[in-house]
């Protein structure tokens, strides 16, 4: 089989792969909003019981 | 939230930090200060509670309430702290108790979430279960390990527990296990073939997930049984949560991404750019706040997935 025939087959086969596997068409997270103030990545945090606040901690903790 | 208004409360790295049930308050405990802060959200203003002795260390329950402090002589005490006053109040003291210290010097102590039963290792690895309300306390078959987990309901118990041995003249266990009790009766439900402390109840309590290298597994809650086996991942992933209805296990995958996994299927459903450790599932599992490396905290819309309506 010439070789760009078999690219193409290849292909067919994988995007098969990922329709079944439900990733193609997954639905992702979209982005909102961004916050700024720390210095470094923030590597805890949590909302509040009633989801109003955010809470975070890096270097910092910033509510 | 919504105004994106940010005020710095503190500094440093407090531990244990935690709102208040009602959402008024926001408290840090610093141990190595020994004192705790509690913010009042509403004025912004401080109450700092400090504490008296270096040796005494403290447990908070969720509810931001109840610290414990060991004291001198090994007694135990549980203080009632109001967010609106420096001194407290005594709630109950139990004598007699030799605390299991650990490496950083802190005794293990860990509250059950509704605060009314607090989880004490002994120094000789047993595993007391203390009511707050009466100082009551009774001890469950087997030795501590290292890590425990009370299940939202306050029903169940996961514990690492093993046969008591020695390193290095000091207690230990050995040949550790994850056993799954019962909190009313004391007894043991189950041994789980468990191999790390990367473990989570659902918010109904009635599974446990649990993460070890690529694999991620669930189990049931009631029984200890497997209930299935996740797909395997392509890197070590960890910190597995669930999101607030139970249907979405989130896992922090070391290939930089926070993978989505429909807990009914095992399959992984969907996937999100990881630059910082932070997840943080809003209450509502409507929104969830991630860590950028140059400390933005950014805000996504949770997807609907399809199959896990």
């Amino acid at each position: 089989m010439p070789r760009p025939i078999l690219i193409l087959v290849s292909r067919v086969f994988a995007c098969l792969y990922l329709l079944a596997s439900g990733l193609l068409f997954a639905a992702e997270p979209k982005l909102r909003d961004t916050f700024s103030g720390h210095k470094t990545g923030p590597f805890l945090g949590f909302f509040s019981p009633d989801g109003k606040l955010l809470v975070t901690r890096s270097n910092t903790v910033l509510l | 939230m919504a105004t994106g208004k940010k005020t710095q409360v503190g500094e440093g790295l407090p531990d244990p930090l935690m709102f208040s049930p009602d959402s008024q308050f926001l408290i840090l405990s610093r141990k190595l200060k020994d004192e705790v802060q509690i913010y009042n959200i509403a004025n912004n203003k401080n109450t700092v509670v400090k504490r008296t002795s270096f040796d005494e260390v403290i447990a908070m329950s969720t509810d931001g309430m109840a610290q414990v402090v060991f004291s001198k002589g090994a007694k135990l005490r549980a203080l009632k702290t109001p967010y609106d006053t420096r001194t407290g109040k005594d709630i109950v003291t139990m004598e007699k108790v030799n605390l299991q210290r650990l490496g950083s010097g802190n005794p293990a102590m860990v509250f059950s979430p509704d605060g009314r039963t607090l989880l004490i290792k002994d120094e000789q690895l047993n595993i007391m279960l203390w009511d707050v309300a009466t100082g009551k306390s009774r001890t469950l078959p087997g030795t501590a390990g290292l890590w425990f987990v009370f299940s939202p309901d306050n029903s169940l118990l996961l514990a690492e527990c093993g046969i008591q041995g020695k390193i290095e003249s000091s207690t230990a266990v050995k040949n550790p296990s994850v056993q799954l009790f019962d909190v009313a009766s004391g007894k043991s439900i189950a041994t789980l073939k468990i191999e790390s402390s990367d473990v989570v109840f659902s918010p109904d309590s009635k599974q446990i997930a649990a993460s070890y290298l690529f694999n991620i597994s669930l189990w049931d809650a009631k029984t200890g049984k497997l209930i299935r086996s996740f797909d395997k991942t392509a890197k070590p992933t960890s910190s597995p949560k669930f999101t607030p209805d139970g249907k979405i296990l989130i896992s922090n995958g070391s290939d930089r991404t926070f993978g989505f996994w429909n807990v009914a299927t095992g399959k992984q459903i969907g996937s999100l750019p990881r630059e910082a450790n932070l997840l943080a599932i809003s209450p509502d599992g409507t929104t969830l706040a991630t860590g950028a490396r140059d400390g933005r905290v950014l805000l996504w819309n949770m997807p609907v997935f399809k199959d896990t309506k």
